[in-house]
């Protein structure tokens, strides 16, 4: 890092090429750059093992690959997800969720590579997906429910009184729901870059000293790539489980 | 008595994993329910044009919709062990 430039340089998104499609500013900016990238390379991941079938009847064919083996490990991790908390039927959304967690995993773990970009740390990258899951959860409960849906705001067994006052609560906690989901991502990417930042400032300042900060990051940096994971994760299973309160409700 | 010690290990390990994922969660669904319940009180008092009293009555009910949340996911994680 150059002296006086502000940790938080490496959040700016900048336009690589200029696009101007009606009016609208549609630049390839260095966000989607490294979008680009991390959906390719899940896309390579995830055929390249599967590609070059047995055109010799070797017995070394019948081995999976390494990288064979990564990805089924990866396609097995997302379902027994599944199978925990939604359950056999919750096979149809095996898509959704796999996208979303590979999305981000890999979004999360690029931007741990020095002088890449971190799109997740971009509260605009990470609302658009939890809004995507929102309003498919939403319309998937009133395609499964019908008007039955608004039940979901209604506790059973409560006294009717108590009603006007815990069904705004109810909607207040349903809306929440997207704005916690983004959040927490786009708050654990941003600060824990930040902080990377930050101390590799004091690196550089203290001079021979420099090399306790310098200890402290790379342990840092282990800790960022186990957050990358968990948030992740976290991101899968609530995904995971709203899916599951909109096929079953209460 | 080594296997047994490493196994200790490896639950210690996982459970304090489990506490920072779920610290981030309360942390963010409290947060979360209040920001909507802001956003939520500020449009109410724009289109009824009463300045104070829809912010701060959705501030008090987002408030416990983030209790709600929180009690929720702890109950949800109780019902798991």
């Amino acid at each position: 890092m150059a002296k006086g430039e502000s940790p938080l340089k490496q959040f700016e998104v900048q336009p690589i090429i200029d696009i101007n499609l009606f009016g609208f500013d549609v630049s390839f900016t260095n966000s989607a750059l490294w979008m680009t990238i991390t959906t390719l390379f899940i896309i390579g991941f995830f055929t390249l093992p599967f590609l070059k079938s047995s055109k010799t009847n070797s017995i070394e064919d019948l081995y999976p690959s390494r990288l064979q083996v990564a990805s089924e490990l990866g396609f097995n991790f997302i379902n027994s997800l599944i199978n925990d908390t939604i359950g056999k039927e919750g096979k149809k959304y095996f898509p959704l969720v796999f996208a979303l967690f590979m999305f981000i995993l890999f979004g999360n773990l690029f931007g741990m590579i020095p002088y890449s970009f971190t799109f997740t740390s971009h509260i605009i990258v990470t609302l658009a997906l939890a809004l995507g899951v929102f309003i498919f959860v939403t319309v998937l409960g009133f395609i499964k429910h019908g008007i039955k849906f608004f039940g979901f705001f209604v506790i059973p067994g409560l006294p009717i009184y108590m009603l006007p006052l815990l069904i705004p609560i109810e909607v207040i906690s349903y809306l929440s729901r997207p704005i916690s989901l983004s959040v927490r991502l786009f708050a654990n990417m941003l600060a824990g870059h930040t902080l990377l930042k930050v101390f590799a400032g004091f690196v550089s300042a203290l001079g021979f000293f420099g090399i306790l900060p310098l200890v402290f990051i790379i342990a840092l940096t282990g800790l960022e790539i186990l957050i990358a994971f968990l948030q992740a994760y976290v991101f899968a299973i609530l995904t995971c489980l709203y899916i599951n309160d909109a096929l079953h409700l209460h | 008595m080594q296997n047994k010690n490493d196994n200790d290990k490896d639950d210690e390990r996982g459970s304090s994993l489990k506490g920072l994922s779920f610290a981030y969660r309360i942390s963010s669904e409290l947060l979360a329910a209040l920001i909507v319940s802001v956003i939520l009180g500020l449009l109410v008092d724009n289109f009824f044009d009463s300045r104070p009293i829809g912010l701060i009555s959705l501030i008090i009910l987002g408030f416990f919709a983030g209790l709600l949340n929180i009690y929720r996911l702890i109950r949800r994680i109780e019902n798991h062990k």
